[in-house]
């Protein structure tokens, strides 16, 4: 499979000719394959006979193969209307049942305006008992985009019957879906849709997670970083407007959510984008449905009168290939944080290249490969680093500065920023923050008789990368647990999904051996970004032992550590991993320190050998903690992170 | 212009001349990697290496249509210089048919 995918990958590189029968035998066999093949179509269709094209398609579609989701994916994605009418509803006959193929048939009528469908999807809304919710916002979708000013009705009809079901989970999120239907053939019909755009209008990308559920899921770090950053672009009014785009998963989301919603200043919203998938092992789910992102974002930017001059996107990832490809067909410009991400974890600790099995090669060979193809797509890349320094990246670009072209790119190295301007508000207070230690709905909570003593603080998303249960591990084994109280803060602890509950299962057998330390350990639900930030002060406002108090990032990993920024801002000493970036701003024993974090064994010996050592006494240790709060103070502080990205962004609009 | 394109490289095309007196893919992909970090100053390990090596060994043009036999041991090598020597077929015999109907399951139209 390596082989297959190398030649598909060398073939989309050099474009050179292959016969689209041979490329389309190809589905099927694997979703890194199938991208492939998508990649080849979108390169090669200019070339290819169209009509010969279109009936290998058919023929294709006609032997009813597993695959006909792709292949409805691509006639739609390139807008080839070649389906008799009889075909299609043969097709929502047989395979309405099916999730995937239902949304691509759907996807199919709307791409290629099938205005003949429109009395079918009413028909299906009006049925609204028996919709399964994905089902309803794909019908409205697609009668959103082909319908016109005869089907308002019916959408007034629908809102009201689901306005009328109140005890329902999804009626709000369904309803404004609803209005934005209606909207939308409203105003195509009067054709004023676009907004008065009075500067440039930024997209940023942030498909980890959501805002509104920090901690609970994957990629809270960049959530609450495009957030914030987001709100510090709007306040400095250098663009127009900035949407940060999350994704909205139809299948598991919330759905008390709104779908756009200003976020602390009104030119910055955030835009939940409807997609059928989990929001579970993202990564494949994006290679997967990597056409289904592309046009549910651009569906969301008609919907909700988006006209964007840049995107910006993150990750070494299909959904942000997807955002690539639909950057260039709106014509707009692209932005890309490049980061070496999975290149530099690629060999091991002794340099040599590590021994991967066949999936594992071609899930990070096709991380490496999109960032190539988004290196050379890009308009501007962003790498991440402070005081214009970054020496991770050039290892593993040579094309970035040997190319002559890539060379002659706009590049700037940027800090990642954490907001400095967090306060309580009237009515709060800091104690009322540090009840949360003793008094809350969890199972494990401090005692009052251990709250004099010093704390090592650990947030984020609990789950296996994050190491919560090494720490404890760690905690308990070590004679740190009798000088310290842990408090751990994250995960959904009423609702856990599969890798919350693998890790609240660990920490019940720990504590289990261990009921010595009952009230001495503390557990908390995630917090929102602003909660956990005051409850950090307020734990450095209100517990001065004699020790300094710790933030100890437990991940096997960290990328950058935006939570580690954060408890540095506010005075924690911060013990962090040695491994990925945190040694780009954590000096170790000057400012923080660094640690091997593979194993419990090795955070305890790392630990033990800062917080225990006769070598370095608290007061040392108080002093490195305050240079590492002094230093994230001046270097990180979002708002001088904002104009660097502002100035950025409205460079590239000037240079095109 | 950012510290890191300040990197300087030894006499780009001098060497690329000499790999392109290689006679095979196996013995220019042995010679770079062998003399890949004395032209470059910024490699890091061996995935680093391999980048600069896969990137050279693009730019010298030797067609081989032997497979390189100095890489069944790594998926990730194995993969990345299968690519390349996949490029430089595809660039030279200007279609990629022949390479894909060996992963076939159908015999050739």
């Amino acid at each position: 499979m390596t082989e297959l995918a190398s030649l598909l990958k060398s073939i989309v590189k050099t474009k050179t000719w292959v016969s689209p029968s041979l490329v389309l035998d190809r589905l099927g066999q694997s979703p890194h394959i199938d991208s492939l093949v998508r990649d080849i179509v979108r390169s090669h269709i200019s070339i290819w006979d169209r009509e010969n094209f279109c009936e290998l398609v058919l023929m294709k579609i006609d032997k009813g193969i597993k695959e006909l989701s792709i292949l409805l994916d691509i006639l739609a994605e390139h807008r080839l209307k070649i389906l008799r009418e009889d075909k299609l509803e043969e097709l929502l006959k047989r395979w309405g049942h099916d999730h995937e193929i239902f949304s691509a048939l759907l996807r199919y009528i709307g791409e290629c305006d099938v205005k003949t469908f429109i009395p079918f999807l009413e028909r299906k809304l009006q049925a609204i008992s028996e919709l399964p919710m994905f089902k309803a916002f794909t019908i409205l979708d697609v009668l959103a985009q082909i319908g016109d000013r005869g089907c308002l009705s019916i959408l007034e009809r629908f809102r009201a019957h689901i306005s009328r079901a109140k005890d329902q989970p999804a009626t709000t999120v369904l309803s404004e879906y609803t209005e934005l239907a209606s909207r939308e053939i409203g105003l195509r019909e009067v054709m004023h849709k676009r907004t008065n755009k009075k500067g440039a209008v930024l997209v940023q990308c942030a498909f980890y997670g959501d805002i509104a559920r920090p901690g609970q899921s994957e990629g809270g770090g960049l959530a609450t970083l495009l957030t914030t950053l987001g709100n510090s672009m709007a306040r400095s009014n250098e663009l127009d407007r900035i949407y940060t785009l999350f994704l909205f998963s139809l299948e598991t989301d919330y759905w008390n959510l709104r779908l756009i919603e200003p976020r602390g200043d009104e030119n910055h919203y955030i835009v939940r984008i409807p997609v059928s998938f989990p929001a579970h092992d993202r990564s494949n789910q994006f290679m997967i449905h990597e056409y289904e992102i592309m046009r549910a974002v651009q569906r969301a930017l008609e919907q909700h009168c988006i006209d964007p001059d840049i995107f910006h996107i993150r990750y070494s990832d299909n959904a942000s290939k997807a955002l690539a490809i639909l950057s260039k067909r709106l014509k707009k410009k692209l932005v890309f944080t490049l980061t070496s991400d999975p290149q530099r974890n690629l060999s091991g600790k002794d340099g040599r290249l590590l021994n991967m099995a066949e999936e594992e090669t071609l899930f990070n060979m096709n991380k490496v490969y999109i960032a190539d193809r988004l290196v050379e797509s890009a308009d501007g890349i962003i790498l991440i680093g402070h005081e214009r320094k970054n020496d991770q990246i050039i290892p593993y670009f040579p094309t970035l500065w040997i190319i002559p072209e890539l060379l002659r790119k706009p590049l700037d190295i940027v800090p990642e920023g954490i907001d400095m301007k967090v306060y309580l508000k009237n009515g709060e207070s800091y104690d009322k923050f540090l009840e949360l230690l003793t008094d809350h709905e969890g199972h494990y909570k401090l005692e009052n008789a251990y709250m004099e003593r010093p704390i090592i603080l650990n947030a984020g998303r609990l789950n296996r990368v994050k190491g919560q249960h090494l720490l404890l591990d760690a905690w308990v084994q070590s004679k740190l647990s009798e000088i310290y109280n842990l408090v751990l803060v994250g995960g959904n602890l009423e609702s856990p999904n599969s890798s919350e509950h693998m890790i609240l299962q660990l920490i019940d057998n720990t504590m289990e051996d261990h009921p010595e330390l009952k009230g001495r350990f503390c557990l908390l639900s995630a917090l929102p970004n602003r909660e956990i930030r005051l409850f950090e002060r307020a734990i450095m406002e209100r517990i001065n032992a004699k020790m300094p108090n710790v933030y100890a990032c437990s991940s096997i990993k960290e990328e950058f550590g935006i939570s580690i920024l954060e408890a540095m801002s506010v005075g924690f000493l911060a013990i962090a991993p040695l491994n990925g970036g945190v040694s780009s701003y954590i000096e170790d024993g000057k400012n923080g320190y660094l640690i091997e974090t593979h194993n419990a064994t090795a955070i305890k010996l790392g630990m033990e050998s800062v917080l225990l050592s006769r070598g370095v006494s608290s007061r040392e240790l108080r002093a490195i903690a305050k240079k590492g709060k002094v230093y994230v103070s001046r270097v990180f502080d979002i708002d001088k992170v904002a104009r660097i990205f502002s100035r950025f962004y409205l460079n590239i609009i000037k240079v095109s | 212009m950012a510290v890191l394109r300040s990197h300087k490289i030894t006499s780009f095309s001098s060497f690329i001349d000499e790999l392109k007196r290689c006679g095979s893919i196996n013995e220019a992909f042995s010679y770079i990697s062998k003399r890949v970090s004395d032209w470059v100053s910024c490699i890091t390990d061996e995935y680093s290496r391999l980048r600069y090596a896969t990137f050279f060994l693009e730019r010298c043009g030797i067609v081989d249509e032997q497979l390189p036999n100095f890489y069944d041991s790594n998926e990730i090598l194995k993969a990345s210089v299968q690519e390349v020597r996949f490029s430089l077929l595809a660039r030279k015999y200007g279609s990629a048919d022949d390479p894909l109907i060996l992963f076939s399951d159908t015999p050739a139209p």
